[in-house]
């Protein structure tokens, strides 16, 4: 059978349906394609509103993952509906109100990624580019980093991931994920006022993670997602009125403890793991970043630079 | 740590457990240790690096190694940095990143 790869705008909705809801639609987004089942149609309209610029193929091709969004058989088809995410057959999480059924998508999606992609070296954190150099942004749920990637990558930086930087074992370079940056709470009406043009998702209330809209990746990211990106910047970013906006250096042994904790696979990797941290800080500017506008972030971001030789630190 | 241990570790020598502190790295001073048996990954303080790196150089005895912190640190070998050096070398041990060498005719390192 020949493989068919094609943009999903390419397909109108009555084909999306009727792939969605029968053998599935294989969407490619970086190294990764994931072949979507559902029938639900909030899903099947965040994926036409999120997904358009994505390659999808036809037939029986190859996925890295199955998945599928359903409605459970029972009452709670009906009251207080229900979603459940499959991954291969199987549900790993309890379901979730009907409401909720496109941000499950992309949990799910990522916890394929996070469970499953032991290529790479995978970090809990954001990654956007510029020029070639990969600025990496760990830091904890509500520090602000999604809300910092989503206006970077609207202005001038490149999106690699919002969730999952994905770290090559072979030669520590950045692949990208760019899949869509999810958004919660304030920071919604934030990007929403900032970037006007941006097509974000129906806000989704009362999730776990309080209000929760995902935001289209931008076209150019999508089309460029198969170029890597060196790292040259590990950066801790933190949303705090009456910050500074300046970059101030952090321990380097710090962050690869900090970098470590964050990483869903390190123990999995091992001592490769550790070199491929240890190689990671010696290559990248380590720093804590507090801001308290997009503005002033993107002043503070628009100046970086990589920085010179790398001294790499003796070993045993 | 009572004071009968720490009067024990004053006969010893100590090295490099080289079996659990194979992988290290270093960055403006501060150590950080992959011990590939257990796989924990552990970040030492000031004190501890320093002791580590000198001891990658040759086996030291306590006394060497409070020498060597007053010489690093600018500080008097007295009695708080022989405390200080005494507790450091503890956790080095507790850690598996250092071992004892025999005195000859002596029990195995430990």
């Amino acid at each position: 059978m020949v493989l068919i790869t094609m943009k999903l705008s390419a397909w109108n909705r009555a084909e999306l349906n009727e792939r969605l809801s029968g053998s599935g639609l294989t969407v490619h987004t970086g190294p990764f394609s994931a072949r979507i089942r559902t029938k639900i149609s909030s899903v099947v309209d965040g994926i036409v509103l999120l997904y358009a610029d994505y390659p999808v193929s036809d037939g029986d091709s190859f996925a890295d993952f199955h998945v599928a969004l359903q409605q459970p058989r029972g009452p709670r088809r009906w009251f207080r509906p229900q979603v459940t995410f499959h991954f291969d057959g199987v549900a790993p999480f309890k379901p979730l109100p009907l409401a909720q059924a496109l941000p499950l998508l992309e949990w799910g999606l990522n916890w394929c990624v996070g469970n499953h992609a032991h290529q790479f070296l995978l970090i809990h954190a954001a990654a956007i580019e510029r020029d070639g150099c990969a600025a990496i942004l760990p830091g904890p749920p509500g520090a602000g980093k999604s809300t910092l990637t989503a206006f970077l990558v609207h202005n001038g930086w490149r999106l690699l991931s919002d969730e999952l930087a994905l770290l090559s074992l072979a030669d520590g370079s950045v692949t990208a994920l760019a899949r869509p940056i999810s958004l919660k709470n304030q920071s919604i009406d934030i990007i929403a006022r900032r970037l006007p043009s941006a097509r974000m998702s129906p806000r989704c209330k009362d999730t776990a993670k309080g209000a929760v809209a995902l935001l289209r990746a931008p076209h150019e990211s999508v089309a460029r997602s198969g170029e890597t990106a060196q790292p040259a910047w590990v950066i801790f970013p933190k949303f705090r009125v009456g910050s500074d906006g300046r970059l101030r250096p952090r321990s380097k042994a710090d962050t690869l403890i900090e970098i470590g904790h964050n990483a869903f696979n390190y123990s999995v990797h091992g001592k490769l793991g550790f070199e491929l941290l240890s190689q990671l800080i010696d290559s990248c500017g380590c720093y804590d970043f507090s801001y308290d506008s997009l503005d002033q972030a993107f002043a503070t971001f628009d100046v970086l630079r990589p920085a010179g030789a790398v001294t790499r630190a003796a070993s045993a | 740590m009572n004071s009968a241990s720490t009067d024990t570790s004053q006969q010893h020598t100590w090295r490099i457990n080289r079996h659990h502190a194979a992988l290290w790295r270093s960055w403006d001073g501060e150590v950080v240790v992959y011990d590939d048996i257990s796989g924990d990954t552990m970040k030492l303080d000031i004190i501890m690096s320093e002791i580590f790196r000198f001891m990658l150089h040759c086996p030291a005895t306590p006394a060497e190694i409070v020498r060597h912190l007053a010489s690093a640190f600018d500080l008097k070998a007295d009695e708080q940095l022989r405390h200080i050096t005494s507790l450091a070398l503890h956790r080095l041990r507790e850690a598996a990143l250092i071992q004892t060498i025999p005195l000859a005719g002596s029990q195995d390192a430990r």
